[in-house]
């Protein structure tokens, strides 16, 4: 069984770290932010539009649901952990609730699901908010390139 | 995408006889799809057929695939045959990924035709 990202949390900073208002327009200048990091070894390219598609997806779900329509912020943290990148993407909004006419984002589940070795959501500290875990493999290996 | 910040978009619409031509370039996502249906509405009720030209872009999300969706819709309340030319990496990854490429009139770029026998750009 994988570890979830929740689980690996790093013992100093990490490697990357961003706080945002929760506005789509700061959905673009995180994932290119965060695809642009180079970690020691290199991400593949393709490996890298995975990470800003699965991270566009889960800021989005902060924009959307965390603030309802109040201002809020969103912090994206990512580091390096046994060879997978973990990403976290918090807010302290609202928490999860049931969407019913959810704008999108019930495509953005599969979406992160299909693209990560891990993915958990739960409520953050204090249960405040939520957080979004998702891993990354970094080895260039993937099974569908080995086909 | 050249002459494009990272994040924009510009939607291009261009009619050809019958046909209206939607290409965005550039990143599709929840800040910028809001052009793209604005675009749709604007649209010629009165062309045959609608063709979405996805090439151009470098980036789509599931917010950003609502405007496809939309597309989509709006082809069917005016009666128009709609084709979508794929796009690449990540832009066709949300598509198979969600589930919506079997719903989707999708072409492949060297098939692309944009009505019967007219040829796109």
């Amino acid at each position: 069984m994988s570890m979830s990202g929740a689980d690996m949390k790093p013992a100093g900073d990490p490697d990357f770290a961003v706080t945002v208002a929760a506005r789509p327009e700061n959905v673009a200048t995180v994932r290119h932010l965060l695809g642009a990091l180079h970690y020691e070894g290199g991400m593949p390219e393709r490996d890298t539009d995975s990470v800003r598609l699965a991270v566009s997806e889960a800021l989005t779900n902060a924009v959307v649901h965390a603030y309802a329509d109040e201002a809020g912020e969103v912090t994206v943290s990512a580091w390096v952990d046994n060879e997978q990148l973990v990403v976290c993407v918090a807010d302290r909004g609202r928490g999860m609730t049931p969407q019913i006419k959810s704008p999108g984002l019930g495509l953005g589940l599969p979406v992160m699901g299909a693209l990560t070795r891990s993915l958990e959501i739960r409520s953050g500290a204090g249960d405040e908010g939520t957080e979004i875990w998702m891993t990354f493999d970094l080895d260039e290996q993937r099974e569908d390139d080995a086909a | 995408m050249s002459g494009l910040a990272p994040g924009d978009l510009t939607v291009d619409v261009r009619r050809e006889a019958t046909t209206t031509v939607i290409a965005p370039r550039g990143e599709l996502d929840i800040a910028t799809v809001g052009r793209m249906t604005a675009a749709l509405d604007e649209l010629d009720p009165d062309s045959v057929e609608l063709v979405i030209d996805l090439r151009g872009l470098s980036f789509m999300d599931s917010s950003g695939l609502r405007g496809i969706l939309a597309a989509r819709r709006k082809a069917e309340e005016n009666g128009q045959r709609l084709s979508i030319i794929r796009g690449t990496g990540p832009v066709d990854d949300v598509i198979r990924l969600t589930g919506v490429d079997a719903t989707l009139p999708l072409v492949d770029p060297e098939d692309d035709r944009g009505g019967e026998g007219t040829p796109i750009g």
